[in-house]
């Protein structure tokens, strides 16, 4: 609680320093090219009454739920296999770096062949760009669960299922945790991406017609409302995370 | 005692000055410019002009390429560039945005930009009406849109029931056509004839017979810049070189083979021969006359095609193109160099 | 030897499938493998690709450097101490969602396209994995642990050498593993912008017409990718191969 009483203001402080800094940098600078927190902030707050930022926001999240949701059933079950299973591991491992390591922009061209340009390849890419992170996480969780423990499990004669459920989801979840913030991360950048570079729709299209019209002041208010939905998205994760796992949750110090 | 000092102080200031007077004096005036990513077959002769001809009057350009025509815009409002390829367009929504830009010379004339579609679907402008086909633009109200535009309202075409997509990147777009995810995309002269040998891909529109001229690439700077003598000079100097370079290439397939080779950016330039480029040579030189003679800027062309922009939503009409084309430099070059 | 097996099944299975669904939709969409083959073995007697890729890789190490020596310190004092913590961590979770994609534009403005401006894009797409990755791993070491060196009297900086580095030592191995992926997608990313060096040649690829260029180039992509970051794990555990077996067996608790 304590941690949270003094963390507030300072957070706060923070960013009306960042806010001070950005303003400095735009001051002297065309209208054309950069805008200023003010002036984008008055923006956001506009176009969000105006109803024309919510739909679109909605729309957006659409297909980030639906491949977000995907990515974590394939990764979750997956990841397990992989960190508790040597030949698994050494199976897919090489396949799963190798595709991890192309940018997803180079991904579209193939995507459109085989999921079109709209719902389904916005979905695809989602998919794709948040599954190899949660399964990167999961598996070196899944690796390091206590061995203790495991033996622990099977001296009391758990059996394989009783000690995945009983032993190794509650000491992995944790991990599970941190493999859902950074999969949504990964998630929201490519739900933007797959905006702009498959057919244009909601915030994808409203960011490339503010840029068409060098409307700076709405293209800032666009990336301001992506950078809150990051932050809005890993705090609600971290809130759920002290609620089902109050023990892990430790103050630092 | 004070003319000694008087003196000294001179020669201390020519000092100072030397290593830069000889700089200016021997070597060449550095030009800024910057470029569009790629280079097709209608860039060839300006590229070459910028990058063979330039050197030989007397100016050293540094070249930076980028992808999005809007970024390259603002390198010159922003000063990081002198000198730019860009679009028409692009620079009028800018200077309705409130930058200050010129355009003072054409990249080439008309445009090789084309419309391709799918012609088991698409057989007449009617059939982009049809829910089931899809067009896919770069942008919209871009070039690639805004040309489609205009001749569709012209045929009477219902623009509101035609389904348009943007998809940035021609590469996409390509792999949209030919995986038959989109029914019409525009492409290059010489991309549609690449196109035709791999499926019923066929031309649907081209632009330069559908107006007088269409006014697509064009070189532009910031107007505070031009009103400096030695840069009015350099730019006049740039226009002068495109014009050899367009005769030079109107005139010699030869000369057209080689810069191709060496300007181009297709993965497949290099193997370029005479035999392979000259449908692509003639329809350039010839069919569009995409390379004219004399660089004439007619501020008639912009008049003509403000309102097919204000009408496909591009520009709101705010400013008039007398406000933003410099059309003296062109004449001013073409008188210099004759012919 | 048997892992090694494994390891060839998965990847054959994998250049399976991809060469049946390369044969079904044809190489101007998607080419098979073996078609790549062909074109990377073209590529390479021509050697053009990896003078481009040293080149490449070159600038993409100082971007590279330079977050890992801002970010690994910063992600540390972040996971350590609540003030840093609560000044950075709200920037850092907005920052970490921006797509290199939408800064390359600004960046260009205020960097122009030379050297400086590949270097800032690697910089600030790997810079907040790092960080998170040590942050996690900062902020999980038992309170405890350190208790117990303030108990024998150590001081805060040789709690900092003998109790919290060797603890922190598989993250920052982990961290650094992470963002070189982000650091090499970005350089790529950055370069298909500005169409120079490895990034160039890839945008050129994207306007042929077969995509077997395409596809040789980003192979190429891969397993660079995959030897860098073996590099990286390779040297981690050569360095301090005690700490990897630790992790192992008590569990580090997060990444």
């Amino acid at each position: 609680m304590t941690r949270l009483g003094h963390g507030l203001p300072l957070m706060a402080a923070s960013m009306v320093g960042g806010m001070i800094l950005w303003e400095m940098a735009a001051s002297g600078v065309s209208g054309v090219i950069f805008a200023p927190p003010s002036v984008v902030l008055a923006r956001l707050a506009q176009d969000t009454l105006s109803g024309v930022l919510p739909m679109a926001l909605l729309g957006s999240l659409a297909h980030l739920a639906v491949g977000f949701l995907l990515a974590v059933a394939v990764a979750l079950p997956l990841g397990f296999a992989i960190g508790r299973s040597p030949p698994v591991a050494a199976m897919v491992e090489p396949v799963m770096n190798a595709i991890y390591a192309v940018p997803p922009v180079a991904m579209v061209p193939f995507l459109i062949i085989w999921f079109g340009l709209f719902y389904e390849a916005r979905v695809a890419l989602v998919f794709l760009m948040s599954v190899f992170e949660i399964l990167v996480t999961v598996t070196v969780g899944a690796r390091n669960v206590d061995p203790m423990l495991l033996q622990v499990g099977r001296s009391f004669g758990a059996n394989r299922f009783r000690l995945v459920t009983v032993v190794m989801l509650p000491a992995s979840l944790p991990f599970v945790f941190t493999a859902l913030r950074v999969g949504l991360v990964r998630a929201i950048n490519a739900m933007i991406t797959a905006e702009l570079f498959l057919a244009a729709v909601n915030l994808g299209a409203l960011m490339k017609q503010s840029a068409q019209r060098f409307d700076m002041a709405g293209l800032l208010s666009l990336v301001v409302l992506l950078c809150l939905l990051g932050l809005a998205a890993q705090e609600g994760l971290k809130a759920l995370e002290s609620r089902l796992l109050p023990w892990h949750v430790r103050p630092s110090s | 005692m004070l003319l000694t000092r008087r003196q000294a102080l001179k020669t201390g200031a020519v000092a100072g000055l030397l290593p830069l007077v000889p700089a200016r004096a021997q070597g060449a005036r550095p030009l800024k410019v910057n470029q569009l990513g790629f280079a097709l077959g209608i860039h060839v002769p300006t590229t070459a002009a910028l990058v063979d001809i330039m050197p030989t009057m007397g100016y050293a350009p540094t070249i930076q390429r980028m992808d999005q025509i809007r970024t390259l815009t603002q390198t010159l409002i922003a000063g990081a560039a002198e000198i730019g390829e860009t679009d028409s367009i692009t620079v009028m929504s800018a200077v309705e945005a409130g930058a200050d830009l010129k355009i003072v010379s054409l990249w080439y004339m008309h445009t090789s930009l084309v419309f391709v579609a799918n012609a088991d679907k698409v057989r007449e402008f009617k059939d982009l009406e049809k829910p089931e086909n899809v067009v896919a633009v770069n942008g919209k109200g871009d070039i690639t849109h805004v040309m489609l535009f205009g001749p569709l309202l012209q045929r009477g075409v219902d623009v509101k029931k035609v389904n348009i997509v943007e998809i940035g990147g021609s590469g996409a777009r390509m792999q949209a056509l030919q995986s038959g995810r989109v029914q019409a995309v525009p492409v290059h002269f010489d991309q549609a004839a690449e196109l035709a040998k791999r499926g019923n891909f066929k031309v649907l529109l081209e632009p330069w017979k559908e107006y007088k001229a269409w006014i697509n690439e064009v070189w532009a700077c910031s107007g505070a810049w031009l009103k400096k003598k030695e840069n009015e000079r350099a730019v006049i100097d740039l226009i002068k070189a495109q014009m050899i370079a367009f005769r030079k290439a109107n005139a010699d397939l030869a000369w057209y083979t080689e810069n191709y080779r060496k300007h181009v950016t297709l993965p497949t330039a290099k193997d370029a021969t005479q035999e392979s480029l000259k449908p692509i040579w003639e329809g350039l030189s010839k069919s569009i006359g995409a390379w004219p003679h004399t660089i004439d800027m007619k501020m008639e062309y912009w008049n003509d095609l403000v309102p097919v922009y204000r009408q496909a939503e591009a520009i709101q009409g705010k400013v008039r193109p007398d406000q933003i084309v410099e059309t003296s430099l062109a004449k001013q070059a073409a008188a210099e160099l004759g012919g | 030897m048997k892992r090694l097996g494994y390891n060839l099944l998965g990847i054959a299975t994998a250049l399976a499938l991809w060469e049946l669904a390369g044969r079904w939709v044809g190489a101007n969409l998607f080419a098979p493998p073996t078609l790549v083959l062909v074109e990377f073995a073209q590529l390479a007697r021509n050697g053009q690709i990896f003078v481009e890729l040293a080149a490449s890789l070159r600038q993409m190490l100082v971007g590279f450097g330079l977050a890992c020596l801002i970010g690994l310190p910063a992600g540390v004092a972040m996971g350590r101490s609540s003030l840093v913590d609560a000044l950075f961590h709200p920037w850092l979770s907005m920052f970490v969602v921006t797509s290199v994609a939408a800064l390359v534009p600004l960046f260009v403005l205020v960097f122009g396209t030379g050297f400086w401006f590949r270097a800032a894009i690697v910089f600030v797409a790997s810079v907040w994995y790092v960080m998170l990755t040590v942050y996690q791993g900062a902020r999980g070491i038992e309170p405890r642990f350190i208790d117990v060196g303030r108990s024998f009297s150590a001081g805060r900086l040789q709690a900092f050498w003998t109790i919290l580095l060797p603890a922190l030592y598989p993250y920052i191995v982990a961290a650094m593993r992470i963002g070189l992926v982000h650091a090499i997608r970005a350089m790529v990313v950055a370069e298909m912008f500005i169409i120079l060096g490895y990034g160039g040649m890839i945008y050129r690829a994207g306007y042929a017409i077969s995509t077997a260029p395409l596809l040789a180039l980003l192979v190429t992509l891969m397993l660079v990718s995959i030897a860098a970051n073996e590099v990286l794990r390779v040297t981690g555990r050569w360095l301090a191969p005690w700490y990897e077996e630790r992790t192992a067996s008590t569990g580090a608790q997060r990444i």
